[in-house]
């Protein structure tokens, strides 16, 4: 369910210096950027200051009560990396924060995606996924572990847990 | 002035790990999906969900759209972004609204350049427009103009 408001960002180009955004919020129901009372405020905005808006971002936010996994081997800077690529056969990156450390295989760097979670994430991925100029996103290629840790300078020593 | 919208909608997924340490992951869905909670959105919300520890806080749809005539900005004793008139606009539930407009129209000012005029005719208008359309993030409508001023950037001395 959408939330109580939508969140509407409107990215301005002033004569000197640079962009900077103003933040307004419009009822929950309103996800069109060409909605009149969006563009009845923005309109006003563009009479009221010197610079144009160039574009708008409409954001509707959902909240979910969930909690994090206490001591958990991997946390946000860790990443599972999920690659699929679409028809055309460019390569589409998705980075899972967190990734769970029972999906990472023995070596610490592979994912099989083949079945448990890794496959569930990768169908609702296929499914639904599209590329941003809504082209289909074609198959699931892999998936690993993509390191936080940095090389150390000096010795080479990368740091894995 | 149109805006031409994005073909498709961005989908954020924001998370936090166990210390607080915020990340997300983000992906592209089709321009009907407009539910954060809801259709493909709640899919792949939970599959990524289930191969984390993190804890899935929130989650967002963004449409963009993109102006077909911006015009051409124009300059003036205001004409950077860090120069802020701000609006303090308060909401049928009691609480308060600021509005922040970066490069604002001189014209929008009272006498002295420190506090807006709210019967200038453009910013009539906007306070007209945002009672009309516009809530704060709870979604209460907001009612009425409280008070305006200008916001000098930091570190820069002007009139």
């Amino acid at each position: 369910m959408a939330s109580a408001s939508t969140k509407v960002t409107v990215i301005c180009k002033p004569k000197r210096g640079p962009r900077f955004s103003i933040v307004f919020h419009v009822p929950g129901a309103v996800l069109d950027p060409n909605d009149a009372g969006v563009q009845a405020v923005v309109f006003a905005i563009n009479l009221a200051i010197r610079a144009v808006a160039l574009e708008i971002t409409l954001s509707s936010s959902h909240e979910n009560t969930a909690s994090a996994t206490s001591a958990a081997d991997y946390t946000s800077g860790d990443k599972g990396l999920f690659i699929l690529k679409d028809v055309d056969d460019i390569a589409h990156n998705f980075k899972v924060p967190g990734i769970k450390s029972s999906l990472v295989s023995a070596d610490a760097e592979s994912i099989d995606i083949t079945s448990g979670a890794p496959k569930t994430l990768m169908d609702a991925l296929l499914a639904h996924a599209v590329t941003p100029g809504d082209g289909a996103i074609a198959h699931a290629t892999s998936a690993r572990r993509a390191m936080n840790r940095k090389p150390i300078k000096g010795t080479g020593v990368v740091i894995v847990p | 002035m149109a805006f031409v919208t994005a073909p498709t909608n961005r989908f954020k997924m924001h998370f936090k790990d166990d210390v607080g340490r915020p990340a997300s992951m983000e992906c592209h869905l089709d321009a009907g999906e407009l539910d954060p909670a809801g259709g493909g959105a709640a899919i792949i919300a939970a599959a990524t969900a289930a191969c984390s520890d993190d804890a899935l806080v929130s989650q967002e749809i963004i449409v963009t759209g993109v102006n077909d005539t911006p015009g051409s900005p124009t300059d003036g004793p205001y004409s950077r972004g860090a120069d802020k008139m701000s609006l303090v606009l308060s909401t049928t539930d009691g609480t308060g609204v600021t509005i922040q407009l970066g490069s604002p129209n001189e014209a929008g000012f009272a006498p002295g350049n420190v506090y807006v005029n709210p019967t200038a005719t453009n910013i009539a208008g906007l306070i007209t427009a945002l009672i009309a359309n516009a809530c704060n993030a709870d979604g209460s409508a907001i009612v009425a103009f409280v008070r305006g001023y200008r916001r000098r950037p930091p570190r820069r001395k002007h009139a």
